[in-house]
């Protein structure tokens, strides 16, 4: 495939990609081509002018008046927050942008049937854990969900500070399937970013967990949940600034499981 | 988008400064967004949920506007993404039912005004706002080329899950997408219509 025909697919995106409407794989592409491609980054200039006008054009059309304190409101809120930090000698809030999410949030794309059942298995593995002595502070996992991180993500997955690594299929009995996943850091920041495609949906009891390794110590960062496409993902903090680890894998195994055993479905080992 | 005050200061310089935690650049990018954030939120969540909504928006234009990099497009943009996630996020754990209300009250507003079609188009560009361009462009698609970018827009909706939504196959919904939102470029832009439009066939 030439680059021509290879932008020439990709303009079919465009439009899509500046609703947003596109699928998390399909935009990063756009995205990477477009980081190299005028032309495409003129047409996608004139859509985003475009769509960006759609609120004023709601607004002119609407009724509806702004609430008269709320400025104030606002205001106060934001001169409280800076008048913690400064008391605190914390990180002034705009140098402090990335913040553990609440281990409460859901992970994306459940669905109804699967919600009861993440929680039932999320509050077993606790109690599992607690049992086998597993320290639950060490437990790091950050349940995030894509939906309501995607700003966070593509912080992680598309910026000049990435680097990534492309997890291959290592279970032969799936080729059909060829599911595939990417494991995605930054060197100034801890948080380690996994996505999945085409994974089949565990079976009962089962989970895709992802491993990380660094010296032969293994290190779990979390839990993929897959929707029904095969895509899940995964925001972890490694409590460390550009974490190394020389191998990743996502294993299916026991949704309880505190080592990785179980079957590799995708993995990425260091040259 | 009416600039209501220091209108010489491009929102791209006032973000600069509010990352640098200057009030004042916030407070003049609020006058400027405030409105549109709020009837958006408003005809997306509700007017009792709209103002709190307003509220975290902008905490979260305050709290990372050091992520604003000029290189990848106009602040608006930028900014109107971050009102939309946050729009869209709240929305998805409603019900169909209110989201489906949602899509029709916004596709209904959108839709129901008639443009004055006897104004010829060099006209219609000219002294005329760009919302009101845009509008006049919107109302001129086909409904089913319109309904599908506002899904997508307004109800954060992908294309399988508008395809999903109106039961439509994902192709359809692909197409009328790229159709429509071509459209809209080439009249907000007075390009060059392509010759012979045909009917759209995509069903």
């Amino acid at each position: 495939m030439n680059n021509n025909t290879h932008c020439h697919q990709l303009r079919e995106h465009l439009e899509a990609y500046v609703l947003n409407a596109l699928d998390a794989d399909t935009s990063m592409i756009v995205r990477k081509h477009l980081a190299s491609c005028p032309d495409c980054q003129q047409i996608v200039r004139d859509y985003e002018s475009i769509v960006s006008d759609l609120p004023d054009v709601l607004s002119n059309l609407s009724p509806l008046e702004l609430p008269p304190n709320a400025k104030q409101q606002l205001m106060a809120t934001i001169n409280q927050q800076s008048n913690h930090y400064q008391s605190t000698a914390s990180t002034p809030p705009a140098a402090a942008p990335y913040r553990p999410q609440p281990q409460s949030r859901m992970p994306h794309n459940l669905t109804r049937y699967a919600r009861p059942v993440f929680n039932l298995l999320f509050v077993i593995s606790l109690a599992v854990s607690a049992f086998l002595g597993v320290a639950l502070a060490h437990e790091r996992n950050l349940r995030l969900s894509l939906e309501s991180n995607t700003e966070l993500i593509f912080e992680i997955v598309d910026s000049d500070h990435t680097q990534r690594a492309f997890l291959a299929l290592a279970d032969p009995s799936l080729s059909e399937q060829r599911p595939y996943g990417k494991v995605f850091k930054r060197d100034d920041m801890p948080l380690v970013v996994a996505m999945t495609g085409r994974l089949p949906q565990p079976p009962t009891g089962q989970t895709y967990n992802l491993w990380l390794f660094m010296d032969e110590q293994a290190e779990r960062a979390g839990e993929i949940v897959v929707d029904h496409m095969g895509f899940g993902a995964l925001v972890y903090d490694a409590q460390r600034v550009d974490p190394e680890f020389e191998r990743a894998q996502v294993i299916l195994q026991s949704a309880a499981s505190t080592t990785p055993v179980g079957t590799t479905i995708l993995s990425w080992q260091a040259q | 988008m009416e600039d209501k005050s220091n209108s010489s200061i491009s929102n791209e310089d006032l973000i600069i400064q509010v990352a640098e935690g200057d009030k004042v650049a916030f407070s003049l990018l609020y006058d400027r967004f405030s409105r549109t954030v709020y009837i958006l939120a408003a005809h997306t969540l509700g007017t009792s949920d709209a103002e709190e909504a307003l509220q975290e928006i902008f905490l979260r234009l305050w709290n990372q506007a050091h992520q604003y990099d000029e290189n990848r497009g106009e602040f608006k943009h930028w900014f109107m993404a971050i009102a939309r996630n946050y729009l869209r996020d709240k929305l998805r754990k409603r019900s169909k039912e209110n989201q489906l209300f949602v899509s029709n009250e916004i596709y209904h507003l959108l839709s129901d005004i008639i443009p004055d079609s006897k104004i010829p188009v060099e006209e219609e560009i000219i002294g005329r706002e760009r919302s009101e361009v845009l509008l006049n462009a919107l109302q001129k698609l086909p409904d089913e080329q319109r309904r599908v970018i506002l899904l997508a827009y307004f109800n954060g909706l992908s294309q399988s899950a508008i395809a999903n939504q109106l039961n439509l196959p994902l192709g359809t919904v692909k197409k009328r997408i790229k159709l429509g939102m071509e459209k809209l470029r080439r009249s907000v832009f007075n390009l060059v219509p392509q010759i012979e439009e045909k009917p759209e066939q995509d069903e």
